[in-house]
């Protein structure tokens, strides 16, 4: 084997292992901890904000080997990608007082307004659905 | 062949302290891995809350995905009325 692919699955190997090693880091936010902001006082009282979290990570590599078209020896390539997404949504503010702790949700109405067009919309479809239906046609 | 791990459940995290209060976070986290590629979902449940007086569970209700999980059902409820709907029509053709 040529020194140019020993070269070449080295650097594969070692960018499998750091991919490996990056996508093992994404789990540190499966900690309970992650979801819950660092507190923040002002006065006597004292805020926390927990949010829902979504991540996805995804990486990969290749390289290949073969003969070059004029003969010269073997010709080699490789490549690599990664793409991800993350999502974070403040769901409660816990609201830490000198007469207790409460929970406050925080509704987000964007979210709730785009899903209640669309149940809307379905909505007028089934219905005009079932006046065809009942006209018998 | 990649390995595909799937973990699912309650978590409690490490408790900190917020003025006289002992809080420890409670979550839900649904991880996947498949070889180079993840997935983490966590969510926040509840919180457990000790004082000097006692001890006490205060649950975290996502009004955000409660209502958005009613209009999904109503969505696909939709959904399913408007496929019955067209069905039916061809079956007494048929008949």
């Amino acid at each position: 084997m040529s020194d140019t692919q020993d070269g070449l699955i080295a650097m594969v190997v070692k960018n499998s292992e750091q991919a490996a090693d990056l996508i093992g880091r994404l789990f540190s936010v499966a900690e309970p901890g992650a979801v819950f902001s660092a507190p923040l006082t002002t006065g006597e009282r004292t805020i926390i904000v927990a949010s829902e979290l979504v991540i996805t990570m995804g990486v990969g590599f290749g390289s290949g080997s073969g003969p070059a078209d004029n003969n010269t020896g073997p010709s080699t390539g490789g490549g690599g990608g990664g793409g991800g997404y993350s999502f974070g949504r403040p769901v409660a503010a816990i609201i830490i007082e000198p007469q207790g702790v409460r929970v406050e949700p925080i509704v987000d109405p964007t979210k709730i307004a785009i899903a209640m067009f669309t149940a809307l919309g379905a909505m007028f479809f089934a219905w005009g659905s079932m006046r065809k239906l009942a006209g018998g046609r | 062949m990649q390995q595909l791990s799937i973990e699912a459940g309650r978590r409690t995290g490490s408790p900190f302290a917020a003025g006289p209060y002992q809080l420890t976070p409670e979550t839900i986290v649904l991880s996947l891995r498949w070889g180079n590629a993840g997935l983490v979902w966590n969510w926040p449940v509840a919180l457990h809350i000790s004082h000097a007086g006692g001890a006490q569970r205060v649950a975290i209700v996502d009004r955000t995905r409660l209502a958005l999980w009613a209009l999904w059902l109503l969505t696909a409820l939709a959904g399913l009325t408007i496929v019955f709907a067209r069905l039916k029509p061809r079956r007494r053709k048929n008949e």
